[in-house]
């Protein structure tokens, strides 16, 4: 009789620790199973997180340049002789093509990084001149730009309207691009507003819309698919530059094909 | 075959398969290194990287190249260290880890295609490497947690 009841009373006690064993390793599968999801979907809401920042810093908004970042760019191009969108003297052997859009935030910095030196080098001594070409890629703001540009153009002030617009530059595609906007560059390259508004609601505005179209065969002709990209021709023929941030192959090349 | 041999032959399986996971996180993440290594060294340099894309040096000039103050080349490099590290790490948090590094890794790699795609419209070859990489071990990662749990 006593036998039997400590013979259950074992039984049951084992029962307990099975239990309590099968319920100790199912919280520890549970708790293995929340940590491998748990820590990777943690770590793709932060990515997450942080790269919708990352993406969004900056958009919709135009940088309001001081005057004195101004009057630095402005003096880039200051003294150099302008015909049409050519920055350069006219007997320079060599003209270096930049094809660019002016909403491109890579051709501002092309401006900033490596203009400024090759117009030290190439341009003031009369190696060289510059033309820019205007290959719009990025959208309708970006024809207006260049539509301005000419019309700026037409006055001889291409490049200090380049300048102002490229140290003005706001986030691509956001629509900064309106008519007071292109004004004030304008007003700030010290072309005359009036006469550019005269010309872009004109007859002219047709003259730049066929260049636009051009450099777009023209580019696509020297296997251009992007901005900023260079190409440098002269007496000695035609030579494209892989990439535009190499300065020292744009000066090579000029003084390769300046003789022929 | 007895099911304890039916147990064991599954286990051993398991193990071979499990080896060649680990081997290729090491060597996927060796290959991140020394990519990231590379474009580090060659910018400390001063020299342009070898570049068949054409895009390698205006990816490298523009303001992308930079992440709060640090070369994204450099944080690359971290990155994959940690993530060979954590491969040779037994057990299933270094496998949470390191799949939520990947996953890490593979998000950020794709932010940066689309800055370069759409922002800096160039396309540098290193950077489209790290990538491709950053995505194949996702894949490894993700199949050997599947393993683990």
């Amino acid at each position: 009789m006593g036998k039997a009841k400590r013979e259950r009373g074992r039984e049951k006690r084992a029962q307990r620790e099975l239990t309590l064993e099968q319920t100790t390793v199912k919280m520890r599968q549970s708790r293995r199973r929340a940590i491998m999801i748990g820590v990777p979907v943690a770590a793709v809401v932060v990515a997450a997180i942080v790269v919708g920042i990352l993406g969004s810093q900056g958009s919709g908004t135009t940088t309001h340049a001081s005057a004195s970042k101004l009057q630095a760019a402005l003096a880039t191009v200051a003294g150099i002789p302008q015909q049409g969108r050519t920055l350069g003297k006219v007997s320079a052997p060599v003209t270096i093509h930049e094809y660019a859009d002016l909403q491109c935030p890579i051709c501002r910095e092309f401006k900033e990084q490596v203009l400024p030196k090759l117009i030290t080098d190439e341009i003031r001594t009369g190696k060289a001149k510059i033309t820019y070409e205007p290959f719009v890629i990025l959208g309708d703001d970006s024809y207006t730009a260049a539509e301005a540009m000419q019309a700026a153009a037409a006055q001889g002030r291409a490049w200090q309207f380049i300048e102002a617009f490229y140290t003005n530059q706001g986030e691509e595609r956001t629509g900064y691009v309106t008519t007071s906007f292109v004004n004030r560059m304008a007003t700030d390259a010290g072309v005359d507003v009036t006469k550019m508004r005269a010309a872009l609601n004109g007859d002219d505005l047709k003259t730049y819309d066929d260049t636009i179209s051009q450099t777009q065969s023209d580019a696509q002709a020297n296997g251009f698919t992007g901005t900023p990209s260079i190409l440098v021709e002269g007496p000695g023929g035609k030579k494209t530059i892989s990439d535009a941030f190499n300065l020292g192959s744009i000066e090579s090349a000029v003084s390769s094909v300046s003789k022929a | 075959m007895t099911m304890p041999d039916v147990a064991a032959a599954n286990a051993s399986n398991r193990g071979g398969v499990r080896r060649g996971l680990r081997i290729a996180a090491v060597v996927l993440a060796a290959i991140g290194i020394v990519i990231g290594a590379y474009l580090t060294i060659v910018h400390a340099s001063g020299h342009n990287p070898i570049c068949s894309t054409g895009g390698c040096e205006t990816v490298a000039a523009s303001k992308y190249a930079h992440l709060v103050g640090v070369r994204v080349s450099t944080i690359g490099i971290v990155g994959y260290v940690v993530m060979l590290i954590l491969a040779l790490v037994p057990g299933y948090i270094a496998r949470s880890l390191n799949l939520a590094g990947a996953l890490v890794a593979a998000i950020f790699s794709g932010y940066l295609t689309w800055l370069e795609l759409f922002r800096i419209h160039a396309i540098c070859q290193w950077c489209v490497g790290s990538a491709i990489t950053s995505l194949l071990l996702l894949c490894v990662h993700i199949w050997w947690t599947l393993l683990e749990a």
